[in-house]
């Protein structure tokens, strides 16, 4: 994974994709246990003028260095990797303040436990309410934070839904 | 050979575990993730090959 890193940081050098950080499985995986996952979810920053936004230069350069569209990803040194515009605040807001770690000697970017909880709660789905669960029974969520994200982006009665279903 | 299996001690031993695997670093999670997508593409492999398998037998029956 970390030669797919380097060709991300690159394109964020490059000014084909905005600050961006590595989200969903990826990033889920980094704070808790491991589990099956197939794609590198990237999040960049990125304005949505109408709601709509063409990843055709994304696409583009990466073709241009031999890495070929897979479906709905890209294949970047055996990874597909998926890039999504930040497409809500909250979304763009968890970019915003993704953590910067290490992946053995190249840097790179992932969201914080709260943020990506909360985009869980957002998400809704079962396997997001399951590992929202997760996170917080490793204790690696500052609940005050989370509070905090969850009551700015409108997500309390999503909390309160969660913590009827899990009696957190 | 029957054993007796206290639950709550098999349920906190899954939970350490779970919580030994959290721990690890990017790095070692990232490798476990890489063995998992091998062993879950073989185990997907040879459920295609025992269903091209069953369909060969299905047909050749019905000939």
């Amino acid at each position: 994974m970390e030669k797919t890193l380097r060709v991300i940081n690159r394109m964020e050098t490059d000014g084909v994709i905005g600050r961006y950080a590595i989200g969903g499985a990826v990033a889920a995986i980094f704070y808790i246990e491991p589990f099956t996952t197939y794609d590198l979810d990237i999040f960049f920053a990125a304005d949505i003028p109408g709601g709509l936004i063409t990843l055709t230069p994304i696409y583009g350069y990466l073709a241009r260095k031999g890495y070929e569209a897979e479906g709905e990803a890209v294949n970047i040194e055996g990874w597909p990797v998926q890039f999504l515009p930040t497409y809500n605040p909250l979304v763009a807001e968890a970019v915003e303040q993704a953590v910067e770690i290490k992946f053995k000697r190249t840097r790179t970017r992932v969201m914080s436990a709260e943020h990506l909880v909360a985009v869980m709660l957002q998400t809704g789905r079962p396997k997001d309410h399951a590992r929202a669960a997760e996170f917080l029974e490793e204790g690696v969520v500052d609940v005050a934070r989370l509070t905090d994200i969850l009551s700015r982006h409108g997500l309390t009665d999503k909390w309160q839904e969660f913590a009827d279903e899990f009696g957190s | 050979m029957k054993k007796s299996v206290n639950i709550s001690e098999l349920l906190e031993k899954k939970a350490a575990r779970r919580r030994r695997l959290a721990r690890l670093s990017f790095e070692e999670k990232i490798e476990i993730v890489r063995r998992l997508q091998k062993l879950s593409r073989a185990i997907k492999n040879s459920r295609g090959e025992q269903g091209r398998a069953r369909r060969a037998r299905k047909s050749a029956a019905n000939r």
